[in-house]
């Protein structure tokens, strides 16, 4: 059965024989399947076909066997999200972001520099959530929004956090692994995750890096010093990096960004730091 | 190279305290200048060849030695034109 997942004007196409898994990434990205004739020409961010306790996913990438639900439903999540970035026309960067006294905070940051934790924390703590891997500028106007993917957060073992098993026997996050990456992923649909419509003027800017000792900090870097890494990190479709440049400028005073500097299991002293933005 | 360089006409700039932060809108390759590669990079605006921009450079710092005056600003054409922001006259389509 042929798929059609549609967000801000653009849409991504699904190829599954599990109408279980279908309504799961509907649920868990909070978007709507629309069911549609098969064609088998269309391009598809995932073919998924039932194998067993897994599935057989192929991806425009290659192809890959799954071992459990779960792990299926993390990997269509992956290959939807990589779809959408195709897609889109807007603006998107490598960052987490969270919603402070109506303006968007947005945390830029390389793999593993603590952007989930992050996220997470400001979840718990009661901030509506924009996103903790990719969010949408718009520099015209000065605001951020949701980009269509979940808050995974990597865990140490194999149990979820004990605070999270209801949320997981709810069936609203699940614990899934690509390789050896094993994340609890929690549902767009919680209470606590803005929703595609929201669009809050962006507030601060904020890089953001792990330390592997000492206590959590934060300072600023002259924009200059990671202006190369941010745009590197950033997907432009059709805009010019010197509007994401621009808008940096405009949120950087005095030509710095404050530098949020995470030390290990700190995240919520280092959401803490950020009030002082 | 002695020909006569200036900037190409396709570029972007935004001012960041001393710093420049340039684009090429062709190639969106987005380059960080400052000291005295920003002073090349605004001389070009006029063009000038490397002779020129050494003669400006060795009047403004007499006491530089001249040979490493004139590597710096050779290095510093070379990086602008493999960015493609700096050409050789006549030679930005």
């Amino acid at each position: 059965m042929l798929y059609r997942l549609a967000w801000d004007g653009c849409a991504v196409a699904l190829r599954c024989d599990d109408p279980r898994l279908v309504e799961s990434v509907e649920s868990y990205l909070d978007l709507a399947a629309e069911a549609l004739d098969d064609d088998p020409a269309m391009a598809c961010a995932a073919d998924v076909a039932r194998n067993g306790e897994g599935h057989r996913v192929r991806l425009p990438y290659g192809e890959t066997a799954t071992a459990s639900w779960s792990d299926t439903t993390y990997l269509v999540l992956e290959a939807v999200a990589y779809g959408f970035a195709l897609a889109t026309r807007q603006l998107v960067v490598h960052a987490g972001g969270f919603i402070a006294e109506g303006g968007a905070v947005v945390c830029l940051g390389a793999p593993k520099a603590g952007k989930s934790s992050l996220s997470f924390a400001a979840w718990r703590r009661g901030f509506e959530v924009l996103g903790d891997d990719r969010i949408c500028l718009d520099p015209a106007a000065g605001r951020a929004s949701v980009y269509p993917k979940c808050l995974k957060i990597r865990l140490d073992g194999d149990a979820p956090p004990a605070d999270m098993a209801e949320l997981v026997k709810q069936g609203n996050a699940f614990v899934g692994a690509l390789g050896d990456d094993r994340r609890l992923v929690l549902s767009r649909r919680l209470p606590g995750f803005a929703g595609y419509d929201a669009a809050p003027p962006l507030r601060a800017l904020v890089c953001i890096e792990r330390i592997d000792q000492g206590r959590s900090r934060l300072d600023a870097v002259p924009v200059v010093d990671v202006l190369d890494d941010v745009l590197t990190q950033a997907m432009f479709a059709d805009r010019s990096p010197m509007d994401l440049v621009r808008l940096v400028k405009a949120h950087a005073p005095g030509g710095r960004l404050p530098w949020l500097r995470i030390a290990p299991h700190d995240s919520d002293a280092a959401l803490g730091l950020l009030h002082a933005l | 190279m002695m020909g006569q360089y200036r900037r190409t006409a396709a570029f972007d700039e935004e001012e960041f305290e001393d710093d420049l932060v340039v684009m090429n809108t062709r190639t969106q390759a987005v380059v960080t200048i400052n000291g005295t590669a920003r002073v090349v990079w605004e001389a070009l605006a006029e063009g000038a060849s490397l002779d020129d921009l050494v003669a400006l450079f060795a009047e403004a710092f007499p006491d530089t030695d001249p040979k490493a005056l004139r590597r710096d600003v050779a290095d510093i054409l070379a990086r602008l034109e493999e960015a493609e922001l700096a050409v050789v006259a006549d030679d930005d389509g």
